[in-house]
């Protein structure tokens, strides 16, 4: 659509107007009523037909406005031209409903549009927010630009369009919040934050992770260990059992090795009596002194059989002596004893060597004359002489010598050791001579011997007879005599002394055994133990304390293994406890991340429209700015311009000067021409502008000139409808020659 | 004619991480009960063989509850219980499997390599092996010949069927289909699909018993397979107690909070869950340009009413975007800006590119961000 203007409205109820009709006029409009009149009323009711009622109304609450005096339902209707056909809206809202729908009529061709746009966005090409930050300026506006906020509200209007619109806070604000998810640089926000509460749980996870494992393995351990501990259990009390029974085992074979013992001293004394009652010694009991005296007898006799013996054999025992030393002896002794013997031999020994000596020497002499004669013919005879004597020296000694050697070798001997030889006869000449002394006394020991002898034989052969051993060898007899009596004592003695020991032990046992009830022990023995095999009490206790200490140490790893299965055994529910705030933490992840980029979106999203409004739409507007400007102070201000702080200024004379430094009035007409410099720059053709009060708080001068440029405005085509409860904006028209409708309420 | 009943993939003793301490207590129990039940039904209907095809247990840390109650329902049964161990209960790690308490008509592989037993009273001889570790690389019938066997020839095993490159005992449907079984019993897929046929064999995965989880959505059950020679029927009897469902509402009509918890309140009245049910609902539709569901709140109302309850925002605020376009103001250009993500294909941008609006609108206005 390019141009527009609002012919008529007709108000059913709204607010507090019913049944009011207006109708306006192409240009300027004053429509002037009193405080309370309506006037604002007609304005969002003119509001309320191209945009109906929304929440988002806040600005002007005119929800709350439209519904609050009488609590009825509005209702009206507004007739427009657009592109010079007429059109209708009609809208209805039901008691205290907000939504509501327009219903658009073509008057000309008599039939509805159908559409689903607001009639605002269809005819206007605005939305809501956009109609009134561009053709609607309330009392407020203008007056809000001076002071400290002109400059803000001026950069805005200039920027983006809107006033109240500060690009830069827009992007600050979304980027406040998009912080609370995630920090631009350097970490941080609730993204950052969530991550690492969950990268903490997936750490406690994979901890608890190795403790579930490690459950598990414990489970299975311990199923094994409580049968070991069972086994081991079994094994002691087995053990125990066996030990226990090791002195009732004892006891048993005690008692039954009494009754062995009674049952051998029995046999013993049967023996004895079988021995006494077999004993084959004519009636009679021998005892010790009995075979003593058999002993005696048998010695006696033995005595006397070898005295005799030794007797005969001393008379016919050969010579000891060496008789051919005795021979030799005798020869000697005939003539000189041994000792002048030896003297003699030894002279003629002597004798002949040193005739013998002599010899040599004069041999020798005879030699050095014979060698001297050679020089000394002289000595040749004391040669012979020597050599004669030497000669007859040795013949001699050789004689004496031979002669010697063959009495020696008479005798049976030599020079060499003949006095040992001599000796040795002499002394086999002494045996001699003893032996035959010997043979005479035993010749008469001979008789003695015999008798003693006899004499023995007869006291044996009586004992014997006592005995009733008769005929036979005596010695013989006697001997088995003295052996089987030996025996029979001997026998009898061992099975008296074996009795009388064994009853001894046997009664000492019987009265230790005495308080044992034998068959009660015998039926505490555990199965499979007997009472005949002995048990090594040590051996068993050792044993035992082996599996007792085996079950100790099965039980103490049990009993370790269940306290570890008991630590870690809320592993698995804490291991899905985290498992469940990972998952938390994930969803929360996603969906902050999912806020984060479309915060991010948002940013990114505002930032370059706002720089292409700052590049693209602000200039533009600028520029038309600077034209209604110019044209409203007579050249004296020509350009808006934009600093790089985005402030707004405007070219004085070629001086800049910031808005801020400008004169309410001048401030007013940058604010106006921006206005209409927007207008411009967003419609084709042309638009009603609407102003309630707007020039209310300025003063006349200021007034005017805001006036001329309305009118400026309305020139280039556009619809202007100025609500005031004065008559001062009437006035100051009549005044400037500027053309208007007035309206009055 | 027998009558085999065929079940797997109960996961018995399961973390349920997603519940408080004391709903999971009540989940597992839940899922013992459901097992008493179906070997009640077993016992009930005369069936002539049970096949369990792994995953009997989710984890290696049983507890003795749940081990009293397993062998308890084996035990009250007459007809022999075969167990394949799978991934989540190999061999090696349930002492259960091996410790001698399992009744004696329970028979469970205990090997990798392809076993058989025979059952010379039913005419059947079953085939399977074992898992041993969370993974099974190999294909367990490679290399593998069906002993000849005057009856019927089963195979009961856990695997990834007609996946090669599962860590999961991959096993072909040429290589079942090579072997001769007249029916395969399988497990590990929890989702229930129609019965194959494969060659002269029919195979199936008995699917959950009961819900797990969302991808489980459904009544669970188990198979009764009747073999009567060659021919081979299949029925699903459901046995869950728990049902897991995901569903979107469409919150349009609701302008604020308040409205919204008196359509989540309706929607819930109207659809007649049940007990043991889990939610995951998703908010969808235009909602007003200043109203941002309370997730939080509807979570926690959704708590109250459900044994488990998730909640996402798919919403798109409603924005007049007719009036922007023609807005000459920032807020104008700021849609000009995003309308091509706004008009994107992608759902997820134009949610994104939604919200930036929105969230650039009420940043103009000067209002809260939400």
């Amino acid at each position: 659509m390019k141009d527009m203007k609002i012919l008529s409205i007709s108000i059913t109820e709204f607010g507090g107007l019913k049944d009011f009709n207006l109708s306006f006029s192409d240009g300027l409009n004053i429509i002037r009523g009193d405080n309370e009149a309506g006037k604002s009323t007609v304005l969002l009711f003119i509001m309320y037909m191209l945009y109906g009622l929304t929440r988002k109304s806040a600005k002007n609450n005119d929800k709350d406005k439209s519904l609050s005096w009488s609590g009825a339902r509005a209702e009206g209707s507004m007739e427009i031209e657009c592109d010079g056909r007429h059109y209708r809206i009609e809208r209805a809202n039901a008691r205290r409903t907000i939504s509501s729908e327009a219903t658009i009529t073509d008057i000309d061709a008599g039939k509805r549009i159908d559409t689903q746009d607001e009639p605002g966005v269809f005819f206007l090409g605005l939305s809501k927010e956009a109609f009134e930050s561009c053709v609607w300026c309330g009392q407020t506006r203008v007056t809000s630009i001076n002071g400290t906020g002109v400059s803000e509200a001026l950069s805005n209007l200039s920027l983006t369009a809107d006033e109240s619109v500060n690009g830069d806070a827009v992007i600050k604000a979304i980027e406040k919040v998009r912080k609370v998810y995630r920090h631009k640089t350097g970490g941080g926000g609730l993204i950052s934050e969530t991550e690492q509460a969950r990268a903490q749980a997936e750490l406690d996870a994979s901890g608890l992770q190795y403790s579930v494992e490690r459950l598990a393995e414990l489970k299975i351990k311990r199923n094994e260990l409580a049968a070991e501990t069972e086994r081991a259990e079994k094994e002691m009390n087995r053990a125990k059992e066996i030990r226990d029974a090791a002195s009732t085992v004892r006891v048993l074979m005690r008692i039954n090795d009494l009754k062995k013992l009674r049952a051998d001293i029995e046999k013993d004394r049967m023996a004895l009596d079988e021995l006494t009652k077999n004993a084959n010694f004519g009636g009679l009991d021998p005892t010790d002194s009995d075979l003593s005296e058999l002993r005696y007898l048998e010695k006696e006799l033995s005595r006397r059989t070898e005295e005799y013996d030794n007797c005969i054999k001393n008379g016919n025992r050969a010579s000891e002596a060496n008789a051919d030393a005795v021979a030799v002896a005798r020869k000697i002794s005939e003539r000189e004893s041994a000792d002048a013997f030896c003297q003699r031999i030894d002279g003629r020994l002597a004798s002949a060597a040193k005739k013998r000596i002599l010899g040599v020497s004069s041999a020798a002499v005879a030699l050095l004359c014979a060698v001297a004669g050679i020089f000394l013919p002289v000595l040749f005879a004391a040669t012979a002489v020597f050599g004669a004597l030497a000669a007859a020296m040795l013949v001699i000694q050789s004689k004496e010598i031979k002669q010697v050697e063959a009495e020696l070798n008479s005798l049976g001997t030599s020079k060499d050791g003949y006095k040992d030889f001599i000796r040795y006869c002499f002394e086999q000449l002494g045996i001699y001579d003893s032996e035959k002394e010997l043979l005479k006394e035993s010749e008469r020991n001979e008789v003695t011997a015999l008798s003693n002898m006899t004499l023995a034989k007869d006291k044996i052969e009586e004992k014997l007879a006592q005995y009733g051993r008769s005929g036979g060898n005596i010695v013989t007899r006697l001997s088995e005599l003295i052996g089987e009596v030996e025996d029979y004592i001997n026998k009898k003695k061992a099975l008296t002394d074996k009795i009388r020991t064994d009853s001894g032990i046997a009664d000492l046992e019987e009265s230790r055994l005495a308080t044992y009830d034998e068959e009660k022990l015998r039926r505490s023995l555990p199965d499979g133990v007997s009472e005949s095999v002995y048990i090594d009490e040590n051996e068993a206790t050792r044993a035992f304390n082996e599996v007792f200490n085996a079950y100790n140490d099965a039980k103490d790893k049990l009993t370790q293994t269940d306290a570890e299965i008991k630590a870690l055994s809320d592993c698995e529910e804490k291991f899905a406890d985290i498992q469940r705030d990972i998952d938390s933490y994930n969803t929360q992840i996603d969906e902050y991340t999912e806020k984060y980029n479309v915060l991010d979106t948002a940013v990114s999203a505002v930032r370059e429209a706002y720089d292409n409004m700052k590049s693209n739409f602000a200039p533009k507007v600028r520029e038309s700015a600077g034209e209604y400007l110019e044209a409203i102070s007579d050249g004296k201000y020509s350009k808006v311009l934009l600093s790089e702080s985005m402030d707004v200024s405007v070219d004085a004379s070629g001086k800049e000067r910031e808005a801020a430094n400008l004169s309410g009035g001048t401030a007013d007409a940058v604010y106006i021409s921006l206005r209409f410099a927007l207008v411009k720059q967003i419609f084709e053709g042309t638009v009603p502008f609407f102003m309630d009060e707007s020039l209310s708080q300025l003063d006349d001068t200021r007034a005017g000139a805001v006036l001329q440029l309305i009118n400026t405005f309305v020139d280039e085509g556009n619809q202007c409808m100025l609500f005031s409860c004065h008559h001062r904006e009437a006035n100051i028209c009549d005044t400037l020659n500027i053309n208007y409708n007035k309206i009055e309420m | 004619m027998i009558k085999i009943f065929h079940t797997g993939d109960l996961h018995l003793d399961s973390a349920f991480h997603r519940f408080s301490y004391s709903e999971r207590k009540a989940a597992r129990e839940r899922q013992r009960a459901v097992f008493a039940k179906m070997m009640r039904y077993v016992a009930d209907n005369g069936f002539d063989m049970v096949l369990i095809c792994g995953d009997l247990f989710d984890t290696k840390n049983v507890t003795p509850e749940t081990e009293e109650c397993v062998i308890k329902a084996l035990s009250s049964l007459d007809c022999p219980v075969v167990i394949s161990p799978g991934n989540h209960d190999p061999y090696s790690g349930i002492s259960l499997y091996s410790d001698g308490r399992l009744p004696e008509n329970v028979c469970v592989f205990n090997s990798p390599e392809m076993q058989v037993v025979e059952f010379d009273e039913l005419g059947v001889q079953v085939c399977g092996y074992a898992f041993m570790s969370d993974s099974y690389r190999a294909c367990p019938l490679e290399g593998f010949e069906t002993p000849s066997f005057d009856g019927i020839s089963l195979l009961c095993a856990h695997t990834a069927l007609d996946a090669p490159m599962s860590l999961y005992a991959p096993i072909l449907g040429s290589d079942i289909e090579k072997c001769g079984f007249t029916y395969a019993a399988l497990g590990h897929i929890h989702k229930l699909s129609e019965p194959l046929t494969l060659g002269k064999c029919t195979v199936a995965y008995c699917g959950f018993p009961d819900s797990r989880g969302f991808d489980e959505e459904g009544v669970g059950g188990a198979l009764a397979v009747t073999i009567d020679g060659d021919k081979v029927s299949v029925e699903k009897i459901p046995f869950g107690e728990t049902r897991y469902i995901s569903d979107t509402l469409d919150i349009s009509p609701s302008a604020n909070n308040t409205a919204l918890v008196g359509q989540i309140e309706e929607y819930v009245a109207s659809r007649d869950f049940g007990e043991n049910t889990a939610l995951r609902l998703t908010l969808v539709g235009e909602t007003d340009f200043s109203f941002s569901p309370d997730m939080t709140m509807v979570r926690n109302l959704l708590s109250q009413k459900f044994m488990y309850a998730e909640a996402e925002d798919k919403t798109l605020p409603r924005i007049d975007t007719a009036a922007l376009e023609s807005d000459y103001t920032l807020r104008g250009e700021v849609y000009r800006i995003l309308r091509p993500r706004l008009e994107s294909s992608d759902i997820e941008q134009r949610r994104i590119a939604a919200g930036a609006l929105r969230t650039a609108l009420l940043a103009i206005d000067g209002r809260e961000i939400i």
